[in-house]
C-alpha cells in the first residue's frame, strides 16, 4: 500500500564531471543527443533530477549506458558526491530523525551520510566486488554490516547470517567461505543478503542481473521480487533491460543524456510511451 | 461513481515522423455505483483503448475520467499523479484482460492471493481463500502450487479472473477475460462476477460473447468506427 | 661500539654544547604540544615531526623523544624493556638520558616520575603523577585491516570501525577464538580505537582508568597519542567472545614465588622442565627481598 509521504524526495539532481559553464545545461540532454557540453567539454552526468520514492513502493529508472540512471542511484547511496541538488528523508526509522528532517542529506558529512547509510539504506550493485569483501567469508560480509550497526554478538550475528544467506538461497554449508570462490549469482545473492541484514527503508538496486545467464537472472530477479514483497521495502531498481523494469516496478523513470525525459505507471510507459526515445526503447525491446 | 466526459486517445508515433493515430472516437458515459456497463461495437473501434485509459495504461489525450473514491471525494483519473493512480490500483480499481502476465515461478496460489496480501490480509488467510476461490473454478488441486506460465491457456485465464476478483475491487475493469473458455467455466465466471455484482462492485466491461455481455451488464454503450475524417483531422 | 660508549667517548665541550636533553628547545616546544594535543584527545595519533636521534629508528626514537622533551632535572628516571631494567636497550637508553640531562635514576617503580618502556607495563600501581611513555612500532590499530594511511584516518574520523571488528570476527569464525597476542586494539574514551603497544593482554587492563597519563611515541611512523589518568580503556570483544588475558593459572615465580604477575616463560637446559620468573625484573626482586628471598 502506498502511503502518502514519500520516504526519499530528491530534487534537481546533478552531477558535472569538469569545469563546467553557462551554456552546459542548455547544450546537452536528449534534445541534443549528447551529455558533454559543447563549449567547456563538461560532461553532464545527470542534471535536475527529481525522484520521490514512497514506502513499500518499486521505482524504476531505465535508460542506455551513460543516461546517468547508476550516477542518480550512487548519489543517492552518496557513493558519488551530487554537484547540485536536494535529498530528504523522511524514513522515520533514523534516531536522529529530528536533525535529518528537512534536512538536505546530501550536505551531511560523510560521518553524517554514513550513519544514514548504515541505518536505512541497503545496496546491490552490478559488480560484486564493489558491494562484497571477496577475501571475507559469506558470513562475515553479512556481519559486516550488524557490525556498523553495532551488534556485537558473534552467536546472534552469525544466527542472522544464516538466516539471510537461506533466504536468498545460498547454501549455509558456504558461509564461512569467502564469495571468490561463489559463482556471478551466488554472488550476487550474498550481496542482497548483506543490502538486507539491517532491514533498510530503501533498497537500491543497480544494474543487478546485468552480465548473468539468463536462468541466474531470472532466479536472482525471483528472490528479489520475493524479498522485496515479504520484507516491503521500498526499492530503486536500475537497469537498462525492461524485463527487469516490467517485472520488479509499478512507476518508471526514463533518462537519456543526463535527463529524465518520461516518468509514468510501469505498464503505460510500456504500453504508450511519449517520448520519442522512449517509443524507441520499447520497440527495439519488443521486437 | 464513474463519468466519462469526452475521452479521447491519440497515439504519435514518433519514429514514424510524429504520425498520429486515433484510439477510439471521443467517449462519453456514465455509470453509477454497483451498476455495469458493457462496451460494445466492431472490432477496431478503441474498445481496449476506452478500457486502458480508465486503468492509465494509457494515457488519455483529452478529455476527463471522474472516479469518485471509496471516501466519496472525486479525482480526474486521467490528471492524478502517478503514486495516487497506483494507491487506487491497490485499493480499488481491478483490471482484468484474456493475457495472464505473471511472473515466473510463483504460484497459483501465491498469484490470486497476492492483491489480498496487498490490501493488507494475512498470507496464510489469503492463500486459504485463494485456493478456495480457485477450486470454485475448478482449477485442479495438483495445479495450486505449479507455476502458471506452464498452464492450458483457460487455466491461465481462469487464474487470472480469479486474481482480479480475489480482492473485491470497487471499479473492475473487465476486457474479455473469457476469450478461450469453455462454456462451463464461462458459466462459473458468470456466476462469480454476478456475486461481486451484488456485492456492489461497479463493471466496465468488454465481452464479445453477446449472451455473456447480455448476463452480465446493465446497460451497453456501442462504440463507434473512427471516420475517415477524424484520421485526417489529426494528421493536420 | 655501544650507543653508551660512544656517548662516554664525547669531548666534553662538544657534549656541553647540546641544550639540556639533548633536543633543541624548539623542537621539545613543538612535541609537548603535540603532546598536548594527544591529551586532549585521548587515543588520537596526532603526527609531529619526528627528530633524528643518536639511535636508529624503530629503536624507542619516538619514546625517548617524549621523554627528553618532558623530563626535568628533578626528575627520576626508570627505563625498560620488556619489564627488565637491566636489557642492553633499557641500559643504553638509560645511561644516554643520564648524560643529557644528569637528571637520577632508579629501578624502582614506586620512585620513577616518568618511566620509559619497551613493550611491558610495571607490576606495581601506577599513581597520580607519574608518567608512563611506550615505545610504539606500528601506532595504527587499523594496519592490518586497511594498507592506506588516507583511509585509515577516514575510519577514525568517521569512527567506522566495522572492518575491525569485521576482523576479530573473522577470527573467531576460523580459530573459535581471537588470536591476537600483543597489540591488542583497544576503545579509547568510547571513541578511538588505538593500538596499546606491543604490550601483552595481561597489561590491557591495566590501561583502563588509570591514575597515572599514558603516553605513546612512535619515532618511525611520526605519531604521538596518549591516554590521559581517569580514561576508559576498552579492549574489543563480543557478548559471547569476552577479552581474557594470558592464563598463569597454577604457575609462580621461581624467584620471588609470585602468583599474580605477567611471567616470562624458561626452559631450564639442565632439568628441561619449564619454568617461569616474573616479566618485571624489579618487581621481582622487591617482592623477592620482602619475602626474604635474597639478601641486602
Amino acid at each position: 500500500m502506498l502511503i502518502k509521504n514519500p520516504i526519499l524526495t530528491a530534487t534537481n539532481l546533478t552531477k558535472r564531471y569538469g569545469p563546467g559553464c553557462a551554456k552546459c545545461l542548455e547544450q546537452t540532454g536528449p534534445d541534443y543527443g549528447r551529455n558533454q557540453c559543447p563549449v567547456c567539454g563538461t560532461v553532464i552526468a545527470c542534471a535536475g533530477v527529481d525522484l520521490a520514492i514512497h514506502p513499500q513502493e518499486v521505482l524504476g529508472v531505465v535508460g542506455e549506458s551513460g543516461s546517468g540512471k547508476s550516477t542518480v542511484i550512487k548519489m543517492l547511496h552518496f557513493d558519488i558526491d551530487a554537484d547540485d541538488g536536494h535529498v530528504g528523508l523522511h524514513t522515520g526509522k533514523i534516531e536522529t530523525d529530528n536533525r535529518v528532517r528537512n534536512q538536505n542529506v546530501l550536505k551531511f558529512s560523510s560521518f553524517g551520510k554514513r550513519q544514514i547509510r548504515n541505518a536505512v539504506m541497503g545496496i546491490v550493485y552490478q559488480n560484486p566486488h564493489l558491494g562484497l569483501r571477496m577475501n571475507i567469508s559469506a558470513g562475515g560480509n553479512i556481519a559486516e554490516r550488524l557490525l556498523m550497526a553495532g551488534w556485537r554478538n558473534v552467536g546472534d550475528m552469525r544466527k542472522r547470517s544464516a538466516m539471510l544467506l537461506d533466504k536468498t538461497e545460498v547454501p549455509i554449508s558456504r558461509m564461512d567461505e569467502a564469495p571468490r570462490n561463489f559463482s556471478g549469482g551466488m554472488q550476487q545473492r550474498v550481496q542482497i543478503a548483506k543490502a538486507l541484514s539491517n532491514e533498510p527503508v530503501l533498497l537500491l538496486l543497480d544494474e543487478v542481473t546485468t552480465g548473468l545467464d539468463v536462468s541466474v537472472q531470472a532466479r536472482v530477479l525471483d528472490l528479489i521480487r520475493k524479498l522485496q514483497q515479504e520484507m516491503d521495502v521500498a526499492t530503486l531498481v536500475v537497469s537498462h533491460d525492461l524485463g527487469v523494469i516490467r517485472m520488479l516496478t509499478t512507476r518508471t523513470m526514463v533518462m537519456k543524456n543526463g535527463r529524465v525525459v518520461e516518468a509514468g505507471l510501469t505498464d503505460q510507459i510500456l504500453e504508450d510511451p511519449q517520448h520519442p526515445y522512449t517509443q524507441l526503447l520499447v520497440s527495439s525491446a519488443l521486437h | 461513481m464513474l463519468r466519462v466526459n469526452n475521452l479521447s486517445k491519440t497515439f504519435t508515433i514518433h519514429n514514424l515522423g510524429a504520425k498520429e493515430i486515433s484510439g477510439f472516437r471521443p467517449v462519453s458515459f456514465e455509470v453509477a455505483t454497483g451498476k455495469t456497463l458493457a462496451l460494445s461495437g466492431p472490432s477496431g473501434t478503441g474498445k481496449s483503448s476506452i478500457i486502458k485509459c480508465l486503468y492509465r495504461t494509457y494515457l488519455a489525450t483529452s478529455g476527463s475520467i471522474e472516479y469518485t473514491m471509496a471516501n466519496g471525494e472525486t479525482v480526474n483519473l486521467v490528471k492524478l499523479p502517478d503514486t495516487e493512480m497506483v494507491r487506487l490500483r491497490q485499493r480499488e480499481i481491478g483490471y482484468v484482460t484474456q493475457f495472464l502476465r505473471v511472473l515466473p515461478r510463483v504460484s497459483a496460489t501465491e498469484i490470486v492471493a497476492g492483491p489480498l496480501i496487498g490490501t493488507g490480509v494475512s498470507y496464510d488467510d489469503a492463500i486459504q481463500r485463494a485456493t478456495v476461490l480457485l477450486r470454485r473454478l475448478r482449477i485442479p488441486d495438483e495445479l495450486l502450487d505449479a507455476y502458471p506460465v506452464t498452464f492450458s491457456g483457460g487455466e491461465q485465464q481462469r487464474i487470472n479472473i480469479a486474481r482480479a476478483i480475489i480482492w473485491k475491487p470497487r471499479l473492475l475493469l473487465l476486457d474479455e477475460p473469457t476469450a478461450s473458455l469453455d462454456k462451463g467455466s464461462i458459466e462459473i465466471v458468470i456466476e462469480l462476477l454476478n456475486e461481486l455484482r451484488q456485492q456492489g462492485t461497479t463493471m466496465v466491461m468488454i465481452f464479445h460473447d453477446p449472451d455473456v455481455m447480455h448476463a452480465l451488464s446493465d446497460s451497453i454503450y456501442l462504440t463507434q468506427t473512427i471516420q475517415e475524417e477524424e484520421c485526417c483531422e489529426c494528421n493536420r | 661500539m655501544s650507543l653508551a660508549e660512544s656517548i662516554e667517548q664525547l669531548p666534553e665541550q662538544k657534549h656541553a654544547s647540546y641544550s639540556f636533553a639533548f633536543i633543541d628547545e624548539g623542537a621539545k616546544r613543538e612535541i609537548r604540544r603535540q603532546t598536548l594535543k594527544a591529551v586532549a584527545i585521548p587515543g588520537y595519533q596526532v603526527p609531529f615531526g619526528s627528530r633524528d636521534m643518536p639511535v636508529a629508528r624503530g629503536w624507542g626514537t619516538g619514546g625517548l623523544q617524549l621523554t627528553l622533551s618532558l623530563i626535568g632535572p628533578d626528575d627520576m628516571l626508570k627505563v625498560i624493556d620488556q619489564g627488565s631494567d637491566d636489557s642492553v636497550n633499557a641500559v643504553n637508553i638509560r645511561k644516554f638520558i643520564e648524560r643529557v640531562t644528569s637528571v637520577n635514576t632508579t629501578t624502582d617503580t614506586e620512585k620513577a616520575s616518568v618511566i620509559q618502556t619497551r613493550h611491558r607495563i610495571p607490576e606495581e600501581h601506577l599513581k597520580d603523577g607519574q608518567i608512563l611513555i611506550f615505545q610504539v612500532p606500528i601506532p595504527e590499530p587499523l594496519r592490518d585491516v586497511e594498507p592506506s594511511e588516507r583511509e585509515t584516518r577516514r575510519m577514525h574520523a568517521e569512527a567506522d570501525y566495522s572492518r575491525m571488528w569485521l576482523f576479530l570476527y573473522e577470527d573467531i569464525v576460523k580459530y573459535n577464538q581471537i588470536t591476537i597476542g600483543s597489540r591488542y586494539p583497544v576503545m579509547v574514551g568510547g571513541r578511538y580505537i588505538m593500538d596499546p603497544s606491543p604490550i601483552p593482554r595481561w597489561d590491557i587492563p591495566r590501561l583502563h582508568m588509570g591514575d597515572a597519563l599514558f603516553l605513546f611515541g612512535a619515532g618511525r611512523e611520526k605519531r604521538i597519542y596518549a591516554i590521559p589518568p581517569h580514561t576508559t580503556v576498552e579492549p574489543l570483544e563480543f557478548d559471547d567472545h569476552r577479552f581474557n588475558v594470558e592464563d598463569f593459572t597454577d604457575k609462580v615465580c621461581m624467584r620471588c614465588g609470585s602468583e599474580n604477575t605477567y611471567l616470562d616463560e624458561l626452559v631450564d637446559d639442565a632439568t628441561g622442565k619449564r619454568i617461569y620468573t616474573c616479566s618485571d625484573t624489579a618487581y621481582c626482586e622487591k617482592a623477592a627481598r620482602q619475602k626474604g628471598l635474597l639478601n641486602g
